[in-house]
């Protein structure tokens, strides 16, 4: 299994549906337009027999970190407004849940994000759970940001430790 | 060895961690803080930090990452892609 960048000849957005209209709608009309801007990127795990079908996908981009949201610790070890990798998306299609597709995604973009990080330091990944999502990041070691419900951060020296580098 | 006091302001942390090393390192005796959380019960106290308090100090800034089993796990059933579609 792996991921490829969205393609739009290739893939049918069209018959994406993770029961989520926010996530269904921006696959189908957004993220391709935001690729080409290069605001986004928009990963895909295809169906290994039938590539046009799209099992689930993720989006990433930066965003900039809210020092005053972060514990003490980590505010004095970064600077203000450093920006950060920011997981906007992650949907996986009603057909396939339940297979653990969403955590196999999450340790996709996870691995793209340190790779990333390699080349243009940067501390952490923040990902804005939907409602009732939050749960999940947390179990992969993800915090909320003080006073937030939704707005999760795993830093990059966990995600290096996790993943035995 | 001396004693130096400083004023440090909020903004000067990059000030305060170099002179806990120093207080880590033996090259300083004692940070003594005067006035040290404002609008608190010991906004008119003095603290006095030696080099052991430098040294936890510095230390729990420094924590090792923590390993959190469902990401490792997650990661090696990944790595061996023992998901199929």
């Amino acid at each position: 299994m792996q991921t490829v960048q969205l393609d739009k000849k290739r893939h049918n957005r069209k018959a994406f549906d993770c029961e989520v209209d926010a996530l269904n709608d921006y696959l189908h009309s957004m993220a391709n337009q935001h690729s080409l801007k290069d605001n986004t990127r928009t990963y895909i795990l295809e169906n290994s027999e039938n590539p046009s079908d799209i099992v689930g996908y993720y989006t990433l981009t930066m965003t900039t970190i809210e020092l005053s949201k972060l514990p003490p610790n980590l505010q004095k070890k970064h600077f203000n407004n450093h920006s950060s990798a920011l997981i906007a998306r992650l949907a996986v299609d009603k057909k396939y849940k339940h297979k653990k597709i969403g955590s196999w995604l999450l340790i996709d973009a996870l691995k793209r994000v340190l790779n990333a990080s390699d080349i243009v330091a940067f501390p952490m990944v923040i990902v804005d759970a939907k409602d009732g999502i939050a749960e999940f990041y947390e179990k992969f070691g993800f915090s909320l940001f003080l006073n937030e419900e939704n707005k999760l951060y795993l830093p990059i020296a966990t995600i290096r430790a996790n993943f035995g580098g | 060895m001396q004693t130096i006091q400083l004023n440090v302001h909020s903004n000067h942390i990059d000030f305060l961690l170099s002179m806990l090393q120093n207080l880590k390192d033996g090259i300083i005796e004692n940070i003594i803080v005067d006035k040290p959380i404002a609008n608190t019960s010991i906004a008119n106290s003095t603290i006095r930090l030696t080099p052991k308090d430098s040294e936890l100090f510095l230390e729990a800034l420094d924590r090792p990452p923590q390993i959190y089993p469902k990401l490792k796990e997650a990661f090696e059933q990944y790595e061996n892609s023992q998901i199929k579609i």
